[in-house]
């Protein structure tokens, strides 16, 4: 039995070693499709509903990533350690050359983000959807969720600006148990 | 039409049909929106950071960096 699972494992690695970029770029592709495709449909049968189920699942998603990462004490470490780790998103952030990062009022934080490497971006690209669509509640859900975790706060997001090559949003974060 | 979709504010429309002007180039947050849109192809950034396009083949990219 050791000995065949030892085979297995051997022949796992050799497959691994010889996998080409080209495997590894058609696997990707595929994933995008796939992942456009099911939005797309989901979307159409749900209407306005398909926005709330992507946020809520990607939330989750983006939820377990910063409970791993742990707590920190401010937003720029909490995105730092997100852009560290994880390769999917570039998040920075941004304001105008005048103002500050980050505005912060009775225990509310302000602050916009550029985003410029994103996932859900190039997916819809890929499969011609739209930007601002359903699918870039995912990207939404996904930060909020993180940031949520990491600072034990609410947190709200918003979409000012999609560009071919970077978005802009605006996070209101506020903390637990204080009205907005 | 370019000043119109930066929502950083970069750009400013002028009177009198003149050309568009730059007036706070520090704000750009390289969207691409304006050179996107530009039916003049007059838009021109420097030092851009462009995106990973991972979405394109990279069979598709050899070919197009060729025939450019």
């Amino acid at each position: 039995m050791e000995v065949e699972v030892e085979k297995k494992r051997k022949d796992y690695e050799i497959e691994e070693e010889f996998r080409t970029f080209e495997e590894y770029e058609t696997a990707l592709h595929a994933v995008m499709d796939i992942s456009g495709e099911m939005v797309h449909i989901i979307e159409s049968a749900t209407g306005k509903g398909a926005r709330a189920l992507c946020y809520t699942v990607s939330k989750g998603y983006g939820a377990k990533l910063g409970m791993m990462l742990g707590k920190k004490n401010g937003v720029e470490e909490a995105l730092d350690a997100l852009n560290e780790n994880q390769d999917w998103w570039n998040i920075n952030l941004w304001s105008k050359h005048d103002e500050p990062l980050i505005e912060e009022s009775d225990g509310v934080k302000k602050f916009k983000i550029v985003i410029r490497d994103c996932t859900v971006r190039q997916t819809l690209l890929r499969v011609n959807l739209p930007q601002r669509s359903t699918m870039c509640h995912l990207t939404n859900g996904y930060i909020i969720g993180a940031l949520e975790a990491m600072l034990d706060v609410k947190g709200n997001i918003e979409i000012l600006h999609a560009g071919n090559n970077a978005c802009l949003k605006e996070i209101t974060l506020t903390l637990k148990g204080m009205n907005k | 039409m370019c000043a119109d979709v930066c929502t950083t504010e970069v750009l400013e429309k002028q009177s009198d049909f003149k050309p568009t002007k730059v007036v706070k180039e520090e704000n750009c947050i390289e969207c691409l929106s304006c050179l996107e849109i530009c039916p003049a192809y007059a838009i021109e950034h420097e030092d851009l950071t462009p995106t990973r396009r991972f979405h394109v083949e990279s069979k598709v990219i050899e070919m197009v960096k060729k025939i450019v």
